[in-house]
């Protein structure tokens, strides 16, 4: 298809959280691959694409626990950048018990009912192929 | 070829104090008056005499609202700079060349927000200009609760803190010289305020890890002005305006570059950084103030990085190595501690050190590097006497 209107590429149109499916939005010229979606594909500008629909994996690139209480109640809570094995790199909710380190393997898991994709650890207690990614209590913790 | 540019001046300068009282009525009209003519004053400049005005496109307080309040006459030369903070030196840079271009002859910079009794920009919901994040990307990552700038620079901070090696202790050290900084400038919001220790910083919130409150620029009512002119004043010494340049990167977003292959590879400010010491001649060795935007701390680090005063990666080295010849840098107290005016009280503070009239004076320092807003369009400039 090709946008017309912004509603177009929102953000909802391209998440299935219940079923922990997202869709890339991918060029129809280039089959590039890209997230979020945009008015024209960022690799050779060619207007027209389709949703690819993936259930995502890939490795933390990066991840944040926000405390802001916005909206009350909510905080706090884990998002992560994802680099997916598809290879564009998303940001999605991580349901985990702790700080997980930067570079740890993850999985969507279905949220019913949820406005985001969530993702967990594949392997929660399994080491990742990099540094501890940060937290929160202790002085000198490598962020 | 530069010398047949011709030189432009900073002539005065001038910022408001900086506030946090949630009683206050002081309206952006009242500081906007005040601080631009108290910049007048500095200048020894007639309101009549200014014949152009410059500000941000996000800005609230209308040109002619001042123009009435400080009586000025003919205006032949208006403009506006996209990308909030970003676009701080942009603001000189424009002034500059209306100047050359013969459209102007003084030129009113200024800025004046209240942002803490009217909008919150730290709400994620302030953004009313089209230069502020489309409605595309707030939806985007709204949805997947990123709803404010500190919980988008958080994630860069994070990936920043682990690819560089640092800590939350090299980031509590620079918010406390902000706050230590603060505590003895009047015109800062925490001006008077106890110095936080190390457990202080370590016993505070989280407003989304790695910040806390301290790590982010202090939300605050007040405003900031500029004289940019074509002549030399009486004043002595003079400030000149050495270079002032201005880049954005084609794929950038807006403080939401997460999806580049190294979004902390900043190209706007490289680029920035390139043609600033190219057309000035100078090199990061010869600043003596440095004037850093500090919207949140670890931008500081990787701000060095990017203007070449040290290597990739070596920023909090840098900063904490004892040995390290360094400018000294916001000595004010910063938008962490002094005030936030979107960067425009950090030219102010680079022209008073220039005059040996700041508040908390560093020694005698001849340059000076402000630097724009990062994750935005952004722009430096380099000034000295």
């Amino acid at each position: 298809m090709r946008a017309q209107a912004l509603t177009d590429l929102s953000a909802a149109s391209f998440l299935n959280p219940s079923e922990g499916m997202i869709a890339l939005q991918q060029c129809d010229a280039c089959r590039s691959l890209q997230w979020p979606a945009d008015f024209a594909c960022r690799e050779c500008q060619n207007p027209d694409w389709h949703r690819h629909w993936i259930r995502p994996r890939g490795a933390i690139y990066s991840v944040t626990r926000i405390h802001h209480p916005l909206p009350a109640g909510e905080a706090p809570y884990l998002v992560a950048l994802v680099n997916l094995t598809e290879g564009p790199r998303i940001a999605a909710r991580l349901q985990a018990a702790e700080m997980p380190m930067i570079g740890a393997q993850v999985e969507a898991v279905d949220a019913p009912g949820a406005s985001a994709i969530h993702m967990r650890l594949c392997n929660p207690l399994g080491a990742a192929d990099s540094d501890y990614a940060g937290d929160t209590s202790g002085k000198e913790s490598l962020l | 070829m530069s010398n047949t540019i011709p030189n432009v001046y900073l002539a005065g300068a001038a910022k408001t104090r900086y506030r946090r009282e949630a009683d206050s009525e002081v309206s952006e009209h009242r500081n906007a008056i005040d601080a631009a003519g108290a910049a007048l004053k500095c200048a020894q400049l007639p309101a009549t005499a200014i014949d152009g005005i410059v500000t941000y496109s996000q800005e609230y307080v209308p040109e002619t609202e001042l123009a009435r309040a400080l009586g000025m006459g003919q205006l032949t030369f208006l403009a506006r700079t996209p990308y909030g903070g970003g676009g701080v030196a942009s603001t000189v840079a424009i002034a500059a060349m209306a100047i050359r271009a013969g459209e102007a002859t003084n030129v009113l910079c200024y800025r004046s927000t209240n942002g803490y009794t009217g909008p919150r920009k730290g709400s994620g919901n302030a953004f009313k200009d089209p230069s502020g994040p489309s409605p595309l990307e707030l939806d985007w990552h709204r949805s997947v609760g990123l709803r404010t700038p500190a919980s988008w620079i958080a994630l860069l901070s994070s990936r920043y803190l682990h690819q560089a090696g640092g800590t939350e202790s090299d980031i509590g050290r620079l918010a406390i010289a902000a706050r230590e900084a603060a505590a003895r400038n009047p015109q800062a919001v925490f001006y008077g305020n106890t110095v936080p220790t190390i457990d202080d910083y370590f016993a505070s919130r989280y407003v989304a890890t790695p910040l806390r409150p301290m790590d982010c620029c202090v939300e605050s009512d007040g405003a900031a002005a500029l004289i940019v002119s074509a002549e030399r004043t009486s004043q002595d010494p003079q400030v000149k305006v050495v270079a002032a340049t201005a880049a954005a990167d084609a794929r950038q977003r807006h403080m939401t570059n997460f999806y580049e292959a190294d979004p902390l590879a900043l190209p706007e400010v490289h680029d920035t950084a390139r043609r600033l010491w190219k057309r000035s001649g100078l090199t990061p060795d010869a600043i003596d103030v440095a004037i850093v935007y500090d919207h949140f701390t670890p931008f500081i680090p990787l701000q060095l990085e990017a203007y070449g005063f040290c290597g990739p990666g070596e920023g909090f080295a840098y900063l904490n190595d004892a040995a390290t010849v360094r400018p000294v840098i916001n000595p004010h107290g910063g938008q962490l501690a002094e005030g936030y005016a979107q960067g425009l009280n950090g030219i102010v503070e680079a022209y008073q050190q220039l005059t040996g009239t700041a508040a908390l004076q560093a020694g005698n320092p001849s340059t000076a590097l402000i630097t724009g807003g990062v994750g935005i369009p952004t722009s430096a400039l380099l000034l000295s006497i």
